[in-house]
């Protein structure tokens, strides 16, 4: 009937009460004081990302619309013909006027990502082994979807795997499980390789913000009398 | 402390924990394009360690009272007892849910949207911080008492007790309702369960976590978020268990308002808790077995 | 399964149900037309029905190469059931349409939709992955395709343009996101009427045009299908199908920077718009089907005429410029009225002419013997074709008489006969319109169409047409002589011998079994490798083609291949034309069923009395043909197709198809070496089982 609670007591040195509330305490002013002075000492993280060394550029007046890049790199990477997995999307509406009728959403590897800023968890990243291409380690992603709200580009290049429940985007085809072949930048892609109308270019160029879309039309295309401006 | 003052602030910190949870995962529009929201256990990381630090301190200055009997009734939780539990319990029962529903192992996202995305995570991460809390408040109590693990612990009594029990409930008549103690054997052999499976989402969770800070591999995350899908399913089939014998059967709910008052009726003690009985007045408890 | 979705949507529209067909049931027919032919013989117990009748059984199939990198072979479906539009009677036929419908049904799970009984009330059908929503189309019924497509996508919270285009496709997380706006196969006011002029339209320029399906629709109370998808379609061999993608691009066909080639290859050309009108100046580019290695349509910067190709950029351009001197914004105005109201391009082209003539004749206006209201010195302007299409549409003025197309309107008028003589009415096989090449000079052209169900519109054999009149044009020779082109090609028509006479369109060679093995051929390859697999008719059967060597297209080769590389199977280009051939039997049965017999297989009459003197293209028509004795691409008009003759053809035909000769019906013993007996027993107990030959 005692209000004190049964503990063992050492005769000598410090009650268990006493440990637990030292613990309690230090380990509260660690955690507290370092959150405030982390906070004023590294505020924003800025972090430094290397820029890719290759990148896709479009002719969006070129596409022709036939979505084979989109069936190529999910058939490369998933081993399906998917839309929804393709890592460059074409947007068609067939009552709009010519060149609105299509976009090319191709991702950019832009040289401030900020799908990797996004990132909690550094699942999107530039990639070392790959030639700093922004790529999703899928272990790593936790599904936040952060990056896939975080890109700027109209139709996000960020593509959401509904699938198997993570984040993927262009790797310029480092990764390609289903297909044989030297991807990656100094690769080849599989998008590249199978456009009919050659609509799709790779450079190791940083492109300026304007640069990503390019008119690749020349004298054969004339020739068939299609406009090159 | 008085228990309504205690439930009502942390009924209060839970509303604007899961406010704050919603207001987080809006989309707002980043200029230059593009758009966000605040993954709290990202933006929040420190309320990860906070919590457990806060539950160890609090337990150092929270007082205990033992088992007493007053009239007809047993004093079976104390104050802290019912902080200990609640938060635990409710907090696991809403990382199970937000859990289950984020998606684990075979279990597909049940959601779809960053928004409902980031509001279930950051539930997640409410449900994480007063979990955190209750779990090391109440570790923390158990080092200070180590006979309150004891109790929880089977004894070498378990497979008998636990046989007999059971046995006559299931209308065997050859058995005798042993002297269990103030925890049925039953319930402490699945205690084991409870602390496995929280320990091992604790500390997958807490790698989970830390990757938001360091660069972990994908492999060992990979193996970390298999592991705690692996943990939370056990952690499941305990509380399902749990609920069902604790609250939902009608023989356990003189327990179940324990939970909430304290008190345990002495009759229900008489009859459940023999051997609880009697080392609260200090006697050897009787134990009569058919012949 | 590779290639194949595995399921088959069947659709009760009676009862807004539906019931799924195991794919597998059908999978040993291959795909697309094959398989149409079999479920519809299967689940139309009495094929002597209307079309319109609730009972026709209405197939859209996809066959296991769409939505996959197989070149050209991604975007086509095949549509069949019991038309309307053929005469005297209505023979179950079938129509085609490419775009991006085919692969997105393959990827909401489905590799066909069957389509039977008839709505209550108007309905369009929502289909998004595994959900299947039957909704009121009160407010859909009366607007054109174009307006119902739009609506749809608004009801389902689509934005237009592309913009920002991604959307999760429904509540549920497993249904996944896209940015492709839903893809929908809509009927106008003309099907709504239930006109045999009637066609299916989707997006702004495909059109399921022949046999009347879109009148069909309209008597099934059905307004449209929408069709969603987020899955994929496996294949086999991933790395394999890339692989030969790239390849069948880098060495089998020419792209921009290799120029223009010349038009006997389809497979091998560049890309290239194919319209008849005058290009715009202001900006266009070339559009394709889903998959395509050279795309055949266009969109414009004005947006008119976008995705409209060939044909149907000539339909109005004629009459346009007889009236205004020169094509005017009606060539394509006029186009686009098609598409929107739904109708049938060659049925209105060649309705037109016919009105044309009619006119010429005194006996077409207000107050004259087939009196009309309608405004015919309009003809060739905008507002006309939209008042001829609005009056078929609301049954009024001489829509009314139009419901079940011009022939019929003739006979309606009495003067049917007359006008079928002199060729007032160019519709020269079972009623239907002529496709441009005269079936007096292009032989296989007329003959396959007369023995079938429709115009066949497969262009095998008519490149070699084409490539002479382009290079006569332009000023250059065909690549090959007639001699090399013959060899070249008749090597490739496995499993016949090479026999090269049977691409001698001479005179003395018309009524020859060397042409009878000829259209025998075109009917099988296009049965299954064209209308099963669904190989586009645009670019396959690839003869020559001039970015090879040795100037020898893919085709022996590259159909199978392609064909194993998705499904896994080690098929062999004869295994298809066998397959071809059995469908080929099957769809015979059925127009047997219905009433076929020889003597109902002939053509218009002005075909067999009337030396072909003009041609929509002029007054020649050059194909390879011996003469002397000497092989030469040479002038085949100025000829009939004389009767006797004609019958003499019809016999070598039914023998190599093994058919009775007195009456055109399969046999049972070649019925049982294709493994139809029960087919074969179906007939007996009709009556209308071939006698051995």
């Amino acid at each position: 009937m005692s209000e004190q609670p049964k503990t063992d007591v050492r005769e000598d040195g410090v009650t268990r009460r006493q440990f637990v509330k030292g613990l309690g305490a230090v380990s509260a002013t660690a955690v507290f004081g370092g959150t405030i002075l982390g906070g004023l000492l590294f505020p924003n993280g800025v972090m430094a990302i290397p820029a890719s060394t290759g990148y896709l550029l479009v002719d969006m007046k070129k596409c022709q619309g036939c979505n084979t890049c989109m069936m190529a790199c999910s058939l490369a990477h998933h081993g399906e013909q998917n839309l929804s997995l393709s890592r460059i999307q074409i947007v068609q509406d067939s009552w709009k006027g010519y060149p609105d009728d299509i976009g090319i959403e191709a991702c950019r590897q832009c040289k401030d990502p900020k799908c990797v800023e996004a990132c909690p968890t550094g699942a999107m990243h530039a990639d070392a082994d790959t030639g700093e291409v922004r790529l999703v380690d899928a272990d790593k992603c936790i599904g936040c979807m952060q990056c896939v709200e975080a890109c700027p580009h109209g139709s996000g290049r960020v593509i959401w795997n509904h699938e198997e429940g993570h984040a993927q985007k262009c790797d310029l085809c480092a990764n390609t499980p289903f297909w044989d072949h030297k991807g990656g930048p100094g690769g080849t892609q599989a998008c590249i390789s199978v456009c009919p109308v050659n609509a799709i270019k790779y450079t190791d160029t940083l492109p300026g913000d304007d640069g990503y879309e390019v008119n690749l039309r020349g004298k054969g295309w004339a020739a068939i009398g299609l406009s090159t401006d | 402390m008085h228990r309504r003052a205690v439930s009502i602030a942390l009924f209060a910190l839970a509303a604007i924990g899961g406010y704050g949870a919603y207001a987080a995962s809006r989309l707002a529009s980043a200029s230059g394009g593009g758009a966000s929201y605040v993954l709290l256990f990202d933006k929040f990381g420190w309320m990860v360690l906070a919590a457990p630090a806060l539950g160890i301190l609090i337990a150092g200055f929270s007082k205990r009272q033992d088992p007493r009997i007053e009239g007809d009734r047993v004093l079976r939780h104390d104050g802290p007892a019912m902080l200990e539990h609640w938060t635990h319990g409710l907090a696991t029962t809403l990382l199970l849910v937000t859990g289950i529903v984020l998606g684990l192992l075979f279990v597909p996202r049940l959601i779809e949207g960053s928004e409902a995305i980031g509001f279930v995570m950051n539930l997640h991460f409410v449900g994480v911080v007063f979990f955190l809390f209750g779990t090391f408040y109440w570790a923390s109590n158990t080092v200070i008492s180590s006979y309150r693990l004891s109790e929880h612990l089977p004894s070498k009594n378990a497979i008998e007790y636990t046989k007999r029990h059971y046995g006559l409930l299931l209308g065997m008549k050859k058995f005798t309702m042993p002297p269990e103690e103030k925890y049925f054997e039953s319930e402490r052999m699945a205690f084991i369960l409870a602390v496995a499976s929280t320990v091992v989402i604790i500390i997958t969770g807490f790698l989970k976590v830390s990757a938001h800070v360091w660069d972990l591999s994908g492999s060992l995350m990979k193996t970390v978020t298999m592991t705690h899908d692996v943990a939370t399913v056990a952690m499941l089939a305990f509380f399902l268990a749990h609920v069902f014998f604790a609250a939902v059967l009608p023989m356990s709910w003189p327990v179940l308002r324990s939970m909430f008052t304290g008190y345990l009726s002495l009759d229900n003690a008489e009859e459940e808790h023999r051997g609880w009985l009697a080392a609260i007045k200090g006697e050897e408890a009787s134990d009569e077995r058919a012949a | 399964m590779n290639g194949y979705a595995g399921k088959i949507l069947n659709v009760d529209l009676t009862a807004h149900e539906y019931s799924v067909i195991d794919t597998a049931k059908y999978e040993k027919w291959g795909g697309g037309h094959a398989i149409g032919s079999a479920i519809f013989w299967d689940l139309c117990k009495d094929k002597t029905i209307d079309g319109r009748d609730p009972r026709n059984v209405i197939t859209i199939m996809t066959s296991p190469l769409t939505g996959t990198l197989v070149p050209s072979a991604s975007g086509r479906v095949e549509v069949q059931g019991i038309g309307l539009q053929s005469y005297p009677v209505a023979w179950y036929t079938r129509s085609n349409f490419g775009g991006r419908l085919g692969g997105q049904l393959k990827s909401a799970g489905w590799d066909g939709i069957v389509l039977q009984g008839k709505s209550p009330k108007p309905v369009w059908i929502d289909i998004l992955n595994d959900e299947v929503v039957f909704n009121d189309a009160a407010d859909l019924w009366g607007t054109d395709t174009w307006t119902a497509q739009q609506k749809i996508w608004s009801k389902l919270g689509v934005e237009r343009g592309v913009g920002d285009a991604w959307r999760q496709v429904s509540t549920k997380a497993k249904d996944g996101r896209t940015t492709q706006k839903p893809a929908i196969l809509a009927i106008g006011p003309v099907g709504e009427a239930g006109s045999s002029i009637g066609a299916l339209i989707h997006d702004a320029g495909n059109g399921g045009g022949q046999g009347g399906f879109g009148g069909v629709w309209g008597a099934k109370n059905l307004k449209a299908i929408c069709i969603q998808g987020t899955g994929g379609v496996d294949v086999a061999d991933p790395t394999g199908l890339i692989q030969a993608r790239i390849t069948a691009k880098e060495d089998w066909t020419a792209n921009d920077d290799k120029g223009p080639e010349n038009f006997a290859s389809g497979f091998g050309q560049t890309v290239s718009p194919v319209a008849f009108w005058p290009m715009p100046t202001d900006g266009m580019r070339p559009q394709a089907c889903q998959g395509c290695i050279n795309g055949c349509r266009a969109r414009y910067a004005s947006g008119v005429g976008n995705e409209s190709s060939c044909l149907e950029t000539s339909v109005y351009m004629g009459y346009d410029i007889a009236k205004n001197g020169k094509p005017t914004a009606a060539t394509y105005e006029g186009v686009d009225l098609l598409q929107s109201y739904g109708a049938n391009a060659f049925e209105i082209k060649h309705g037109l002419g016919y009105i044309r003539a009619l006119l010429e004749m005194g006996v077409l206006g207000k107050g004259k013997a087939i009196d009309s209201s309608l405004d015919y010195t309009q003809l060739g302007d905008t507002v006309f074709m939209e008042a001829l299409l609005r009056a078929i549409s609301d049954k009024m003025d001489i829509g009314a008489d139009l419901q079940d197309g011009f022939i019929r309107a003739a006979e309606k008028w009495g003067r049917l006969d007359e006008d079928w003589a002199t060729g007032a009415l160019q519709f020269p096989y079972w009623g239907l319109p002529e496709h441009s090449y005269d079936s007096r000079a292009e032989l296989e052209w007329g003959y396959g169409s007369i023995v079938g169900d429709r115009d066949i519109n497969e262009h095998d054999f008519n490149r070699i047409f084409w490539e002479n009149f382009l290079s006569a044009a332009k000023g250059y020779k065909p690549a090959l002589t007639a001699e090399q082109y013959t060899a070249l090609v008749v090597s490739k028509m496995k499993p016949l011998d090479p026999d090269p006479s049977m691409l001698d369109f001479s005179t003395e060679n018309m009524y020859s079994e060397a042409i009878a093995k000829l259209v025998s051929w075109q009917r099988h390859y296009s049965r299954f490798w064209k209308q099963g697999a669904l190989y586009c008719d645009f670019k396959y059967p690839d003869f020559e083609n001039l970015n090879r060597p040795d100037a020898s297209g893919l085709t022996g080769s590259g159909e199978p291949d392609f064909w194993n590389l998705v499904t896994g199977q080690d098929m062999t280009f004869e295994e298809g034309m066998e397959l071809g051939r059995k469908v080929w039997n099957l769809d015979n049965a059925i127009w047997t069923l219905q009433g076929r017999t020889r003597e109902m297989v002939h053509f218009a009459p002005y075909v067999h009395d009337t030396p072909m003197t003009m041609g929509e293209f002029g007054p020649n028509y050059v194909l390879p043909a011996k003469v002397d004795g000497k092989w030469e691409y040479a002038n085949v008009a100025g000829r009939k197709i004389d009767r006797d003759g004609f019958e003499e053809w019809k016999d070598h035909f039914y023998s190599i198809e093994g058919w009775d000769k007195t009456t055109g019906w399969p046999t049972r013993p070649t019925l049982a070496e294709l493994g139809l007996d029960d087919i074969a027993d179906t007939l007996e107990s009709a009556g209308k089982l071939g006698k051995e030959q």
